[in-house]
């Protein structure tokens, strides 16, 4: 009992130093959540914020012509689901000077489904197609 | 009669909020004293929340501040497209240049508070990419305005809980009403339930 005790407290330790496990989010969901984006956003326009069409693998503030924060240029970030996981819990803690002045979403099943709408747009969308 | 006596309540509380929030930063760095006047503005909550005021948290405010006039401007321009479009009929396009009118008085008021702080305010863009291929009939640019309302007040939704001012959050708050309400008006000229949910997600 004691051993398997140990076994499981090391499995959890080793959970925990992993980071995140992120769930597989579902996209039609993170449409509606994605509703909250657009008074800045668009899948296929830049305006205040740059357009989200192939965001996912994207590097940050890599758009030609648009006009990041400096914080955002430089910050050396890909986008992925833990990169965006971190950054849509609370944009200004990951890239502080970001310009992206929201609170953040802070449920993770949200954020999991936001994510999955943002990697499809950057897949098999064919909205996205489209628009190139 | 009542908007107009309270539009310039809204800007002094932005600017007067603005102007004491630089004073505390200021008071911070050492170059002035904290003064009196900073309490009589803002009224002892705000003031004893002064300790905690740091220049990043000033400049983060001013990004806020900033980031909601570069939506403001957008939906100014977006306005002036429907407007232009030839498509509005005559009531209808009134409440557009109405709301468009809003939508400027925000970006005075937002702009004036950014100065207060001690930042530059946003500018307009030389050109906005907007669908307008899109926009066939009134109800296209109706729906178009409407779609961009609506992400106004989750633009100032998610920035309300951000700012370090409180101040300031209680005067996006009463813009983000204010867009709500345009939203409102949109949806129901659509033929939509204009309020179809007890709350906003």
């Amino acid at each position: 009992m004691f051993r398997l005790s140990i076994v499981l407290l090391g499995l959890a330790a080793a959970a925990l130093a992993a980071g995140p496990v992120l769930i597989d989010g579902d996209p039609v969901a993170g449409q509606q959540v994605y509703n909250r984006c657009i008074g800045c956003h668009s899948p296929e326009r830049d305006r205040t914020g740059p357009r989200h069409c192939g965001l996912y693998g994207r590097v940050a503030g890599s758009i030609d012509d648009f006009d990041y924060s400096a914080a955002m240029r430089e910050s050396n970030v890909i986008w992925d689901r833990v990169t965006l996981d971190q950054f849509l819990k609370s944009p200004s803690s990951f890239i502080p000077g970001t310009s992206m002045g929201i609170a953040g979403v802070k449920d993770a099943t949200e954020r999991s489904n936001l994510i999955a709408y943002l990697e499809e747009l950057s897949g098999s969308s064919q909205y996205c197609k489209r628009m190139e | 009669m009542e908007i107009k006596k309270i539009k310039p309540l809204q800007q002094e509380l932005l600017v007067s909020t603005a102007l004491a929030s630089r004073r505390r930063f200021i008071s911070q760095a050492g170059v002035a004293t904290f003064s009196g006047l900073t309490v009589s503005i803002l009224g002892s909550g705000s003031a004893s929340a002064a300790m905690d005021v740091t220049d990043d948290a000033v400049q983060q405010d001013i990004r806020i501040l900033n980031t909601a006039i570069a939506a403001e401007h957008e939906a100014v321009a977006a306005y002036q497209v429907g407007a232009e479009s030839g498509l509005l009929e005559a009531g209808v396009l009134n409440v557009a240049v109405q709301f468009q009118g809003h939508h400027k008085e925000h970006i005075d008021a937002l702009a004036k508070a950014v100065s207060s702080l001690g930042g530059v305010a946003a500018d307009t863009k030389n050109s906005y990419d907007f669908p307008v291929e899109k926009l066939k009939q009134q109800s296209d640019v109706l729906a178009f305005a409407a779609g961009l309302e609506r992400g106004a007040v989750s633009a100032y939704a998610g920035a309300i809980p951000l700012f370090d001012n409180r101040d300031l959050s209680a005067a996006a708050a009463s813009i983000l009403a204010d867009e709500a309400m345009h939203w409102a008006v949109l949806r129901n000229a659509l033929g939509l339930d204009p309020v179809p949910e007890a709350f906003f997600t």
